[in-house]
């Protein structure tokens, strides 16, 4: 039995039963068809749509105007109905079928409000979605490729600053770039620095001074103080999000879902020998 | 999908309060940065303040759907989509997932202020009018012909007869609406520090097919109710106007003109619109007003061209030739910017203010909500269902403008600014602290001084004496001795190296006006002691599109005298830099599309490059 209350197809033609229903019952006073009634509950509607727009009341001439465009609207639209003008007009299936996805849409809410548990299933099963982006905190020193003596120079500043020397003038700033970097995301660093630097420093020891390691203005020696990889936000602090999540994801594989079982409802004959081989192929054998 | 950046977003908040205040500054001593607190609508944020100014990169220039050209070409993403694109997350332009190669620091929003009403009725269902036939034609629109046909007859023909709206328009209400949301948009998704918005639309005017157009950019929160439209005025003078209104009411705003290069010579005039010559009121005025000129976007790049220019070794880029076969927009000197800035500094010998006193900025002008999608191999098109594949960039025209093939991805804006906050990149714009690029993230500084040393031992050190014994881009010389001018430029990290540096000069000399092109640094010492260049062989890869890695340098820097300085003479001086060839994206798209071939004519590796506004010689007699 649950498992029949969780599938959607049901659930999907339930609902557009309810909705005929609804429409069936509503317009029992409508027999004939052509007659068109404007109650109260259509009335407040239109002047709500118009409300909405303008941020006021109507005055008479303005609902005169919208009441004529209405009545303008549905005589055509019956008559249309009438003449069956709503069979295969592209625009018409395009907004029917629209109308149809958005009540699986909503389907999803109805069958799928997760407990705890689920959220923490989808949470722990989908960690990716909710890690923090790696982040590093280093001190950095540029020589430039076209420099003199490039090898031993940075040998020796490395030596140099290991040793407890601070960073030579001559390279401070050096291009106008900072030699201290702090809690910066992997995606900053890039943006800054270019070439394979950023994804170098996860490779990098910490506290002291190493390298060569290049960027797209030229070798750097790094010290990395700190490094922030593979973090993930705590679940209870970013539930709403994990929630938020859970039912985006879940939207998507309902309205799947519920796309797979109308077609096995439809069956769908390929007569044509225009199409590809390959593509109709992929429709037989699904 | 859509929720990922939002996922991103709050957990970097977390991170940002899990940080432990208060971490002291050690071997901090070369880098003055502070952090200071920053108020904005009720939240503090901590920012830093970097004294001698930033770099920060950004789009001044773009559409969404909420301009209905825009809408009916297709485009779907609205002003929110837009940031969120700028921002480094994912979008759907044109039916495919796009992102931006790397993303921006600061961004602008600039729709059409002659149709937001009509793009409200557009997106928002229920609204009057949403059901008529035009709207729903203009949604319905399965391909570029029919969209063609439906902008034809419902805004074309509305506008040859007289008629500003197609008739679905549902009044300034309707306008306000889509302003509304455009603003709202704007403030949600500003992250003082992180990430800038600015409040800003476009001023759409075109007389006689000129283009005047003006993006028109506020500072703060304190906004008109509704943008002024070329409907309501067509003339620069009745938006001045508007503009001085809004600025009795605490508005603080300027504007920015775009596509000289199709202004049929309206753009830099001899009279105004009414027919009347530039005074000194006219030109006083627009200086106050108009700050920046769009060197470059899309439709082209308007500094210089090769026709008017010839001398000129760098003016054949990016230059929209085929924009010459409609509507009459055919290239005159006077359609581009180095005369404009010429134009301007003749008015001032003649009516005491320059009217044309521009900085620089850089655009896209994409209709596609795609901000900043600058860079060559990650370019989509910019028009919705007219350029987005390779094969149609190749061969299709854009609509009675020009080829796609002669568009290219745009330009960027850069902004010396302290932080990165709405005040500080629109008073960086406003000062004219700004420069323009091809689309790279090229540096550039320009100082004009006296004392500059020839070589620094910092850049610390060479920035602090720029600003103490001189002033940056975008101010007058106000010196007595010759200026020596101080520029440096380093090349954006993911592109090759850069060639060489020039200085720009314009004057006017008995009452003509003159310009001169000078080398002023080349990488490699390869400036000549009579100014020439040795030409340099980088030769790009056109196999794989591949840059030279070896040649050019990553950073020049020259302090520059004018051997023919005058203190009499009114002149300006700009810089321009020049980087080493790399693909255009017409090679690219060659390269992954083996059956696409663009025209023979079409170039395929190209030298990007950045313009540093004018310092400009204003002589007091």
């Amino acid at each position: 039995m649950k498992k029949f209350i969780k599938e959607p197809l049901v659930h999907f033609l339930l609902l557009g039963f309810m909705i005929f229903g609804y429409y069936y019952l509503n317009k029992t006073d409508d027999q004939s068809g052509n007659v068109i009634v404007i109650d109260d509950a259509e009335y407040d509607y239109l002047l709500g749509l118009w409300k909405n727009q303008w941020k006021r009341d109507p005055n008479e001439q303005e609902i005169k105007a919208f009441i004529d465009q209405y009545l303008r609207q549905e005589v055509f639209y019956k008559e249309a109905l009438a003449l069956n003008l709503d069979h295969n007009d592209i625009i018409v299936k395009r907004r029917l079928s629209q109308k149809m996805e958005a009540v699986s849409n909503d389907l999803n809410a109805m069958i799928n409000p997760p407990d705890e548990g689920e959220l923490r299933a989808f949470y722990d099963k989908n960690k990716s979605l909710f890690q923090f982006p790696d982040s590093y905190s280093f001190h950095q020193v540029l020589f430039t490729n076209n420099e003199s003596n490039l090898q031993e120079e940075m040998e020796w500043t490395m030596q140099e600053m290991n040793d407890g020397q601070g960073i030579p003038k001559s390279l401070q700033l050096k291009l106008s770039l900072p030699n201290k970097w702090e809690d910066r995301t992997e995606a900053d660093i890039n943006k800054a620095f270019g070439g394979d630097f950023a994804s170098t420093l996860d490779t990098l020891p910490i506290n002291r001074w190493t390298g060569p390691v290049e960027s797209g203005f030229g070798q750097h020696l790094v010290f990395v103080s700190k490094k922030d990889t593979g973090r993930w936000a705590d679940f209870e602090k970013i539930k709403p999000y994990v929630e938020k999540e859970y039912e985006y994801q879940t939207e998507l594989k309902t309205q799947e879902q519920v796309y797979r079982d109308l077609l096995e409802k439809y069956p769908v004959i390929i007569t044509s020998k225009h199409m590809p081989e390959r593509i109709k192929k992929s429709y037989v054998e699904r | 999908m859509k929720n990922i950046g939002m996922i991103a977003l709050f957990l970097m908040v977390i991170a940002c309060n899990q940080k432990q205040k208060g971490e002291s500054s050690e071997n901090n001593s070369n880098q003055e940065t502070e952090k200071v607190a920053y108020n904005h609508n009720g939240s503090v944020y901590d920012i830093v303040e970097n004294p001698l100014k930033e770099a920060y990169f950004g789009e001044q220039h773009l559409h969404t759907a909420a301009s209905m050209d825009a809408f009916i070409a297709g485009t779907r993403l609205t002003p929110d989509d837009a940031y969120r694109f700028a921002q480094g997350e994912e979008v759907i332009v044109n039916g495919k997932p796009h992102r931006i190669n790397r993303p921006l620091d600061w961004a602008a929003v600039t729709d059409h202020a002659e149709f937001l009403g009509e793009a409200y009725t557009l997106m928002n269902e229920g609204t009057p009018g949403y059901d008529s036939e035009a709207a729903k034609a203009m949604r319905n629109a399965p391909d570029l012909k029919t969209a063609l046909t439906v902008y034809k007859k419902y805004v074309l023909d509305a506008l040859a007869g007289g008629d500003a709206h197609p008739d679905f328009w549902q009044g300034y209400e309707a306008v306000k609406s889509q302003w509304q949301v455009n603003i709202e948009a704007t403030e949600k998704h500003y992250t003082p520090g992180k990430f800038t918005t600015i409040h800003a639309y476009e001023w759409s005017s075109a007389p006689n097919t000129a283009n005047l157009h003006r993006n028109v950019f506020f500072r703060d929160t304190n906004l008109p109710d509704m943008p002024f439209s070329a409907n309501e005025g067509p003339s620069p003078q009745e938006l001045w106007d508007w503009m001085k209104t809004q600025e009795a009411n605490g508005v603080k705003v300027f504007c920015n003109p775009h596509n000289p290069n199709e202004s049929k010579g309206m753009l830099f005039p001899e009279v105004a619109m009414n027919n009347k010559p530039i005074d000194e009121t006219y030109a006083k005025t627009r200086q106050h007003f108009e700050r920046n000129l769009e060197m470059m976007q899309t439709k082209g790049n308007s500094e210089v061209v090769p026709d008017f220019w010839p001398n000129d070794e760098f003016a054949d880029f990016e230059n929209a030739v085929s924009l010459q076969e409609y509507y009459g927009r055919i290239f005159e000197k006077h359609n581009f910017i180095r005369y404009g800035l010429n134009r301007g500094i003749k008015y001032y010998e003649d009516l005491g203010i320059n009217p044309f006193k521009y900085g620089f900025v850089g655009g896209t002008d994409s209709h596609n909500g795609a901000m900043s999608n600058v860079e060559e191999f990650n370019y989509v098109g910019h028009h919705g269902m007219a350029d987005q594949t390779a094969l149609d960039r190749s061969r299709n025209e854009q609509d009675g403008e020009m080829y796609n093939r002669d568009m290219n991805p745009g330009g960027l804006t850069g902004v010396w600014a302290t932080s990165n906050t709405r005040e500080a990149i629109w008073d960086g714009m406003h000062n004219r602290e700004s420069f323009a690029t091809s689309g790279p993230r090229i540096k550039v500084r320009f100082f004009a001084g006296n004392g500059y040393k020839n070589t620094y031992d910092s850049y610390e050190e060479m920035i602090k004496d720029g600003y103490s014994k001189g002033v940056p881009m975008g101010q007058n010389y106000e010196g007595t001795e010759a200026p020596e001018f101080l520029v440096w430029a380093i090349k954006d990290p993911i592109a090759p190296n850069l060639d060489r540096i020039q200085i720009i000069k314009g004057w006017v000399e008995n009452g003509e006006m003159k310009d001169e092109v000078y080398n002023v640094t080349a990488s490699e010492n390869r400036l000549k002691a009579d100014g020439t260049v040795t030409p340099i062989d980088a030769p790009v890869n056109m196999e794989t599109g591949e840059f030279n890695k070896e040649k050019g340098a990553p950073e020049l820097m020259a302090v520059w005298k004018d051997p023919d300085f005058d203190p009499n003479q009114n002149a300006y001086y700009y810089v321009r830099v020049i980087q080493l060839p790399t693909a255009r994206y017409s090679l690219w798209d060659e390269i992954r599309n083996p059956d696409v071939h663009y025209p023979e004519d079409t170039k395929r590796v190209i030298q990007e490059r950045a313009w540093a506004s004018p310092i400009w010689i204003e002589p007091k007699n």
